[in-house]
């Protein structure tokens, strides 16, 4: 019988500790601020306990992050801020994984839990600023402190917010395999920019079935390619980058008229998805969908030439130097102008908050280059105010050191290029820009999967949607 | 004669059991390579991930895939636990796992003793009620209970996610105590009862060692659902310190691709506690079957 | 003296059942109002909501192409999970209850997919199902075969999942196993007196025994995989052109991804009403197969 009662006894326990942990985790959360992970933390607090005990303002600050080690690189930045002590602010980093932003930024939204200020995912920044979530942040900088014009997500003609940092699409390349192929590196100006055809050339002689036949070859077999050449990004914002380079596009510059269904829109994307469908030289969005980080795809071989993000350079290409990764940058083909996209995570304030004017300040703080530096530095942001574009020693401050690629090489690559030739993805500007995204991606699906062509597609079961969309949020 | 008879029919009667026995040791023999087959196919997707947790992420990603790394890198562990707090994220998980186990094994039981054991008004009622709550998709009740805990302000807390386990222990292990309180013969209570012993002697003396088996499984269970719940402390959980296995496990799926040599290690390790604490459970486990098998 | 007995036992059993019930108030009846009134309204989560009648119902069935299909891969991948499932869990835990060599260690091996966490099986088989780095299709092309698109193929990605929902069935085996050894001894030795050999023992012992087990993994699992969430949202964010786009997932992505909340409150209402419908179905049925020894 005591053994039974041994039983019941544990159990009992078990709650009673239960309790004692719940009631833990209560008052941790009630706290002023709980311990922060690491020394840097500790650092901050003695901060805080040698100042005068004038009253602290919290402000929270959420953000995403696209690897694991971004977080504490974003968290230094944060600690310096709250080390500086600026007019008794202390601001507090959430980071959400990628997958989770989303879901985890409607739940504190509906249950009006939103933090101060947070990073918002760009599509949906305008939406929010149409529901009237976000605070007019057109006061946050005075005129010479101003970032880039083109890093202001507006509605009704104010700014809503700013990117945290700029960022523009590129072309990345394996030198080896290039090497290799007796094939001229993708030019690093825009003035030099490929052609489409020129492009499409190239990656034809890059790219390797499992028996090292290429496209051209007799007895290639498409099934069994292990290089591609090429891959291009079709991701519904990143796309539309040859369409405007064709002269068509989603909108015009202005948000007034939609050039999705130009046939220049139409042309740019049939040559995309044929690509892989007719070229044979680039994977389908189906077969890129489990590749791994660009810097391993690009050293496994597995593609040539790729476009991406310059974040690519601090997020993975830089991982994989150490493995022996040789690789270039350079500007996108063009069809008829050379154009890159540019956009940036929107750094929001939410009105919801009474913390308006501290989150100002904090994010006014937050995205001078002088104090995010060493996120510029490793590569994952640009900066976001022109004089770092413009002065030579400004900008090799930022881009030359060894994570960046060569210095010569990026500046015209990538600083010029961001500077000239780059045009905002309509999410800084369209109104129903996400509902546009939702009808897009999936309606492009068939035509990158090659049962339907780019013209039938866009016509006919994406245009319909999209305009009703268009003229629902003029 | 008589006795030849009966001599020849014991020889006949020798030689069945033996058929018999034969038969049974080839049945046996053929079951074993079939489970040991099945094993391996079963183990496969966990040798993957063990192998691929010790290579470079260019040899992960080369093909043809290599069954074993050219070199075992072990360094890929220290690299990976340089962002995944693995002793951190064990302690916080482990604050919400405990408490919820005990949570649910003991209201759990409650529940069950009074739908298998007792009469009472509404019963049907209430039991329909339990049952149908599992039918709800919890996806949806997400955000009205997320108001609620905001409401009480219990966010950035783990009361959310323990709360919730003492408060019925969930439909699923009330009726998995209830089905197995069921086969448990009624006579044993009321004989109990008899002798006068109350309703906890009778689910303390009397039950809840019959019901070991069931009660380590429900445990198991349980542990399992919230060492894999990642939506939850998603939604509750602000603070990086705060942060739970799976949510570790989250980060090494970016946006933009994925490091898949920390991820494997990072996995391997987050699956080792749970693999201990099942083989330590399961000799409880059989040892607690073989026992209830025995008394009926 | 009989009715003080059963005045004591309501006492007793609602003592018992206050945190149950408790529990069932705040976290699904109160919650579930809550849904109910959402699902009248176009709530966005961002802005005030509006009261716009049955217009969510009437557009589930009217205006939404994603809802049949959703509603058809569903059971599809719920009536293939479980079914799969059950025969597997069934003969393997049948199969570990012989006299074999190492059986503890051979029954762990059975049940670790089920202890591994989610997010990492996910991964390793998504690696696995790569379809063209992949090993299960370097086995299939080494065989001769053309390769499969697995969990990147309209027609592969359902049984793709099925095939990870089944090897990750270890609760099943549990619980089957935990059935078998309590089906008493003295019903299977009376069978062998009686002549009958491992078959007999099974059919007319072991299965009818079994029954509530049956039952009740078959009605656990048909509800668990209906609800089917996880592998949607971790490997196929529900494609390859809706392929897997399942009704839950449907449900997230039409709340939390879109914002319309109110929209998909109205589903997940309709959604609880067909799985309610299908278990009470079952349970109706089940009259007649079921066999209970305290009965």
């Amino acid at each position: 019988m005591s053994k039974k009662f041994r039983f019941a006894a544990l159990a009992l326990s078990l709650a009673l500790t239960a309790s004692v942990f719940a009631g833990c985790g209560n008052s941790s959360s009630s706290g002023s601020s709980s311990p922060a992970s690491g020394s840097a933390g500790a650092e901050s607090s003695a901060a805080e306990t040698s100042k005068a005990p004038a009253e602290k303002v919290e402000v929270t600050y959420m953000a995403w992050y696209n690897n694991e080690t971004e977080p504490a690189e974003t968290q230094k930045v944060i600690d310096k801020f709250n080390a500086e002590n600026k007019d008794n602010i202390t601001a507090k980093l959430i980071s959400v994984a990628y997958n989770d932003y989303i879901t985890k930024l409607n739940t504190m939204a509906s249950s009006n839990t939103l933090p101060d200020s947070a990073m918002m995912s760009e599509s949906q920044c305008i939406k929010w600023a149409v529901n009237g979530k976000l605070a007019d942040v057109s006061d946050m900088y005075g005129t010479d402190e101003k970032p880039l014009d083109s890093l202001a997500f507006t509605y009704k003609g104010k700014p809503v917010a700013y990117s945290c940092a700029n960022e523009v699409l590129l072309l990345y390349y394996n030198k080896d395999l290039l090497d290799k192929a007796g094939i001229p590196y993708p030019p690093a100006s825009a003035d030099k920019a490929w052609t489409w055809d020129e492009f499409v050339s190239a990656a034809k002689k890059l790219t390797k079935d499992k028996n090292g036949k290429g496209p051209g070859d007799a007895g290639f077999d498409p099934k069994n390619i292990t290089t591609y050449g090429a891959q291009v990004n079709t991701l519904a914002w990143m796309w539309p980058v040859f369409a405007i380079s064709n002269g068509g596009g989603v909108c015009t510059e202005d948000g007034s008229e939609l050039l999705l269904g130009k046939p220049e829109t139409i042309e740019a994307a049939q040559k995309i998805a044929d690509l892989s469908l007719k070229e044979f030289v680039a994977p389908t969005p189906t077969t890129s969908a489990t590749f791994p980080t660009l810097d391993v795809t690009l050293l496994s071989g597995k593609v040539a030439m790729a476009t991406g993000g310059q974040w690519e350079i601090g997020v993975s290409l830089k991982n994989s130097l150490k493995d022996g990764l040789k690789y270039g940058v350079g500007v996108l083909p063009k069809f008829k102008t050379p154009v890159t996209l540019n956009t940036g995570g929107p750094n929001v304030i939410f009105n919801t908050g009474k913390n308006i004017d501290n989150a100002k300040k904090f994010l006014k703080w937050y995205t001078q280059e002088d104090n995010n530096i060493s996120l510029i530095q490793s590569g994952v942001w640009m900066p976001v105010s022109q004089k770092w574009y413009k002065d030579e020693t400004l900008m090799k401050k930022w881009a030359d050191n060894e994570v960046h690629p060569p210095f010569d090489q990026y500046k015209t690559a990538v600083i010029d290029y961001a500077m000239n030739n780059a045009k905002q993805v309509p999410w800084y500007y369209l109104p129903g820009y996400s509902e546009i995204e939702e009808v897009l991606t999936p309606g492009m699906d068939p035509v990158w999967a090659g049962t339907k062509t780019a013209e039938d597609a866009i016509k006919n079961d994406i245009m319909p949607k999209v305009e009703k969309i268009f003229s629902a949020n003029k | 004669m008589a006795n030849m008879e009966l001599k020849n029919e014991a020889a006949a009667n020798a030689n069945g059991i033996k058929y018999k026995k034969n038969k049974e040791d080839r049945i046996n023999i053929f079951i074993t390579v079939l489970v040991i087959l099945g094993a391996m196919l079963v183990l496969f997707p966990i040798f993957w991930m063990i192998r691929t947790s010790f290579m470079t992420n260019l040899e992960i990603n080369t093909y043809p895939p290599a069954l074993f790394p050219k070199k075992w890198l072990f360094s890929n562990y220290p690299e990976a636990m340089k962002t995944f707090k693995f002793l951190l994220y064990l302690k916080n998980t482990l604050s919400i796992v405990i408490p919820a186990i005990a949570g649910v094994i003991v209201t759990s039981c409650f529940a069950a003793y009074a739908f298998a054991r007792l009469d009472f008004k509404f019963k049907s009622f209430w039991f329909s009620l339990v049952i149908g709550s599992m039918l709800m998709p919890g996806a949806i009740t997400i955000i009205p209970i997320f108001i609620m805990w905001s409401k009480l302000g219990f966010t950035n807390s783990y009361v959310p996610l323990i709360v919730p386990a003492f408060l019925g222990g969930g439909a699923f292990n009330i009726f998995l105590i209830r089905q197995f309180m069921m086969t448990i013969p009624k006579e044993l209570d009321e004989a109990a009862t008899i002798d006068g012993a109350g309703h906890l002697q009778i689910i303390f003396g009397i039950l809840l060692p019959l019901l070991k088996p069931v009660l380590i499984s429900v445990g198991l269970f349980t542990f399992i659902l919230y060492w894999n719940d990642l939506l939850g402390p998603v939604i509750y959980v602000n603070d990086q310190d705060k942060q739970t296995i799976s949510q570790g496990l989250a980060t090494f799926k970016g946006g933009f691709g994925t490091n898949w040599k920390s991820l494997m290690a990072a996995s391997c390790l987050a699956s080792v506690p749970a693999v201990i604490l099942y083989l330590f459970g399961q000799k409880y486990f059989i040892e607690g079957i073989v026992l209830t098998g025995l008394k009926s | 003296m009989r009715i003080t007995k059963s005045h004591k036992d309501n006492i007793v059993a609602y003592l018992c059942l206050s945190p149950a019930i408790l529990g069932l108030l705040f976290l699904t009846i109160i919650p579930i109002i809550g849904v109910i009134g959402i699902s009248f309204t176009n709530w966005s989560g961002l802005a005030e909501p509006t009261f716009v009648r049955f217009d969510n119902y009437v557009n589930i069935f009217t205006e939404d192409f994603f809802f049949y299909k959703s509603a058809l891969v569903t059971v599809y991948f719920a009536f293939g999970a479980v079914i799969t499932s059950i025969i597997y869990a069934f003969f393997i835990s049948i199969m570990l209850n012989q006299r074999i060599p190492a059986r503890g260690i051979i029954r762990s091996i059975y049940f670790i997919p089920y202890i591994i966490p989610v997010v990492a099986t996910n991964v390793v088989w998504s690696w696995l199902y790569d379809c063209n780095f992949g090993a299960f299709n370097f086995v299939i092309n080494s065989l001769g075969f053309d390769k499969s698109l697995f969990l990147q193929g309209e027609k592969t990605v359902v049984p793709s999942l099925i095939l990870i929902a089944v090897w990750s069935t270890g609760n099943l085996i549990v619980i089957f196993l935990a059935g078998i050894q309590n089906v008493p001894r003295a019903y299977l030795e009376a069978v062998e007196i009686d002549g009958g050999n491992t078959w007999h023992k099974f059919r007319h012992v072991t299965v009818p025994m079994m029954t509530p087990i049956i039952f009740f993994n078959f009605l656990m699992s048909m509800i668990n995989n209906l609800q089917v969430f996880v592998p949607a949202q971790a490997l196929t964010k529900g494609g390859p052109n809706d392929s897997s786009l399942f009704l839950v997932y449907l449900i997230y992505r039409e709340g939390f991804m879109k914002n319309n909340f109110g929209y998909a409150c109205a589903i997940s209402l309709v959604f609880f009403v067909f799985i309610a419908a299908l278990t009470g179905f079952i349970f109706k049925t089940s009259d007649k197969w079921l066999f209970y020894e305290g009965k």
